[in-house]
């Protein structure tokens, strides 16, 4: 295997998940499917295709779970921009919060007045 | 006074400090739905799209089939191994499932040799075929033959095809050759009445 061929092979192994194994990647993996497929990534990239066709070819099969950076989609929305909302959110509630002015308090009368006065020379 | 305190008492609670609350409460709901899948069970991209093109020869006998050969006839194609402790489990299941009216079997026994017997031999030898062959009959001949059609997948090329992952896996092709159900893992009576059969029973 030419070292240019083992780079990419490295590369994108690295990003796909084992399917048996499934907290393991692809590129890890020693069970004997993560092994087949090894051995066609080899072959994929050998006839010369792009990551994104080799990925394709994945998916096609095995569904948006080999990938462990999922493609930007709508299924995947919630995935990728969920937390950035979140946090959103949580800045436009912290904001509301901070900028919320104190009540404002309504001015003594007379006899709180004289009663302050009283406790405060007292 | 009073008017004071009564203010004071409404600004103890305002409505926002339940959003997190809520928001708590959404997790929990949505983490607790969460345990209670199976990880093991992904959704197969194949469901609603044609079933991938392939050609295999036939168990000991002369010939292949083509899966060109699914159009016109309702099919439940089961990949399996000797091998399989779950492929055995679930066998009598297929043995009820092949005495439905107008349903098709179709065996694909799927890397009979594994690489630990091969030893990366390629192309595969005939006498790495007859062995799984000889293996795949005998093994049929006692636990009962489901099959209408023995398949021989020896480098599992065509089950990497279909997505497979976990012996044994069981598909539903309809007439157009559409995979209309996927499941991985040893049949259940449980999956069959739930899911199975109302698809044989509804539109097909």
């Amino acid at each position: 295997m030419s070292t240019a061929v083992q780079a990419r092979w490295d590369h994108i192994a690295a990003e796909l998940r084992c399917l048996v194994c499934q907290n393991e990647s692809l590129a890890s993996s020693n069970a004997e499917l993560a092994l087949d497929l090894r051995r066609e990534l080899r072959g994929l990239i050998e006839q010369g295709q792009s990551d994104a066709d080799i990925r394709r070819f994945l998916v096609s099969r095995y569904g948006d779970f080999v990938l462990y950076k999922p493609e930007v989609k709508p299924v995947t929305w919630l995935l990728w921009f969920g937390p950035f909302v979140l946090l959103l959110g949580a800045l436009v509630l912290a904001l509301r919060l901070m900028r919320r002015t104190p009540a404002e308090s309504a001015p003594l009368t007379d006899s709180e007045r004289a009663r302050v006065r009283q406790l405060l020379e007292s | 006074m009073s008017a004071l305190s009564a203010k004071a008492t409404s600004r103890r609670m305002p409505r926002w400090v339940f959003v997190p609350l809520a928001l708590f409460l959404a997790m929990v709901v949505f983490l607790g739905v969460g345990l209670t899948r199976n990880p093991q069970e992904i959704p197969s991209p194949l469901i609603g799209r044609p079933a991938p093109a392939f050609e295999l020869p036939l168990v000991g006998g002369p010939g292949v089939f083509n899966a060109a050969q699914f159009k016109g006839q309702l099919t439940l194609v089961n990949l399996w191994a000797t091998w399989c402790a779950g492929c055995k489990e679930e066998h009598p299941i297929l043995m009820a499932l092949a005495r439905q009216p107008g349903l098709n079997m179709v065996g694909i026994n799927y890397k009979e040799l594994q690489a630990s017997e091969l030893s990366g031999q390629e192309p595969l030898s005939a006498e790495s075929v007859q062995k799984a062959t000889a293996r795949s009959q005998a093994w049929l001949q006692k636990n009962g033959q489901a099959f209408g059609v023995n398949l021989l997948d020896m480098d599992g090329r065509v089950g990497m095809d279909f997505g497979v992952y976990g012996l044994p896996e069981t598909y539903l092709i309809d007439r157009e050759g559409v995979v209309r159900f996927k499941h991985a893992g040893a049949l259940t009576p449980d999956v069959v009445q739930q899911k199975l059969l109302p698809l044989l029973r509804g539109v097909y």
